[in-house]
């Protein structure tokens, strides 16, 4: 097998499910998840195709997500669907050390979907997709400052939306 | 009311969520076989045409050589009635003799081939080997063939080129080695027809040797066809006089050496270059006699045969 075809896999295999966590919390929405980190890669397989390295591949491939990310709101305005967490297509990894329930999360999706984008995207990306302010920052080509204050802010705004719509159990 | 770290651990709870070991392997080789596919893409589709043809052309060339190399290996020990050999004498051969431009290079490439013939007729005669007559008949032919065509390329260059002198010399090492042929062929077969072959190879020789001599001695200064006679005398008589000779054939040298005194006294220099040269064949001829015959005893010691 071709060495970077190897590489490919290895790469698929690390961060497949990181990246399509990201998509499907800031979309609300599993199908067009799948589909972008699908691009997501085939966009990095395009890249080491015409001989370019990747030196963070991490960064890389959430730079890309980003871009993407941006395009797709930019076309379709996506709506978080309650609906979707019911489809099939992904599971929920050690389910009993999980903090809350499943309905928890589903109601933090809601929650998700009520608050600024721009505050969506670094809470996503700082606890979701476990990333450093650092990295944070240089995926989204920001000051650590900035990031920092926005995911307090982020924090702030979505604590906001669930004091004015309690836990309905 | 819900604190920061309540919040934070809410969204740390999204972690858990990854796609289903079936989805993402369905993923995965979609993902893998679009890879597969750009890459053979980008085999076919980077090279220019011109580099494509290029390239191919290396591909081939490099291709053909490697074959070439390959063959030439596996089948240079091979002998007749071996897979291998008619691809030796047919291809490997025949492309080698295609590199062969001046006459130089021809003739010593053509009596190359012919000692390897007669390296193939020991081969097979020492060690006894499952041939038929045919295989026998078919190296005597190739013998002649590449006689055939040294004389040919003798005759058909100039003396500047291959001067008279080593034009002789060829000559009467081909003619000594076919002439210990013919003593071998009466010795090991039966077959008129390898006879025949080899003594039309003899003849040939002989003719190409006096119509060489001749032209040798009447274009050439009287001197300098003096002083090579003189040399020819002093390397025989060197020979006759060396402890290795054995007295047989000592015996058949001194008795060929009567026919140059011969020509000596009748002032013949044409015919007393000829008789030296038919004494050196015949040391040519004991030497490859010699070495067959030894061939032969060492194999038999190495069966314990007495």
């Amino acid at each position: 097998m071709d060495k970077r075809l190897i590489w490919f896999e290895k790469l698929y295999d690390t961060h497949a499910d990181a990246i399509w966590r990201h998509f499907y919390h800031r979309l609300g929405d599993n199908e067009r998840a799948k589909e972008l980190m699908q691009e997501v890669f085939l966009k990095t397989w395009q890249y080491v195709m015409l001989d370019k390295t990747i030196e963070n591949e991490k960064a890389f491939l959430y730079r890309i997500a980003k871009n993407l990310f941006i395009n797709e709101i930019r076309t379709k305005k996506s709506q978080a669907s309650l609906d979707s967490l019911e489809e099939t297509g992904f599971e929920v990894k050690d389910e009993h050390s999980m903090t809350g329930t499943h309905a928890e999360h589903t109601e933090l999706m809601e929650h998700l979907d009520m608050i600024k984008d721009s505050y969506r995207t670094v809470l996503v990306m700082r606890y979701i997709d476990d990333l450093l302010v650092k990295e944070i920052a240089f995926i989204l080509d920001e000051n650590e400052t900035n990031i920092s204050m926005r995911i307090k802010r982020g924090i702030a705004a979505l604590k906001q939306t669930y004091e004015r719509r309690p836990q309905t159990t | 009311m819900k604190t920061d770290n309540d919040i934070e651990q809410l969204l740390m709870g999204g972690k858990k969520f990854s796609l289903s070991s079936h989805e993402k392997a369905s993923i995965k080789s979609a993902l893998l076989v679009q890879a597969s596919q750009s890459l053979t893409h980008e085999k076919r589709s980077i090279p220019s045409p011109w580099t494509s043809w290029v390239l191919r052309g290396s591909v081939s060339f490099a291709s053909l050589l490697i074959m070439f190399v390959v063959t030439t290996y596996a089948s240079q020990d091979s002998l007749p009635g071996e897979p291998l050999y008619a691809m030796k004498v047919h291809v490997v051969e025949e492309m080698i003799a295609l590199t062969k431009i001046t006459p130089e290079e021809r003739v010593a490439y053509n009596i190359r081939l012919m000692e390897n013939r007669l390296e193939e007729i020991k081969e097979i005669v020492s060690q006894d080997l499952d041939t038929t007559p045919e295989d026998l008949v078919y190296l005597t032919d190739q013998v002649h063939e590449h006689v055939t065509d040294v004389i040919t390329t003798l005759e058909e260059t100039d003396s500047e080129s291959i001067s008279y002198e080593d034009k002789i010399e060829v000559l009467k090492k081909l003619s000594g080695v076919i002439k210990a042929q013919v003593e071998i062929a009466k010795e090991i077969t039966e077959s008129t027809e390898m006879l025949e072959v080899i003594n039309e190879t003899q003849e040939a020789t002989t003719d190409a040797i006096n119509d060489t001599v001749e032209d040798f001695v009447s274009e050439e200064s009287v001197e300098f066809v003096n002083e090579y006679l003189s040399d020819q005398i002093t390397e025989v008589g060197e020979y006759v006089s060396a402890s290795t000779t054995k007295k047989f054939e000592r015996d058949s040298v001194e008795y060929h050496l009567l026919d140059v005194d011969e020509a000596l006294v009748d002032s013949d220099t044409k015919e007393a270059i000829i008789s030296i040269l038919e004494v050196q064949q015949t040391i040519e001829a004991n030497n490859y006699k010699t070495q067959v015959v030894d061939s032969v005893n060492e194999t038999l010691e190495e069966e314990g045969v007495e």
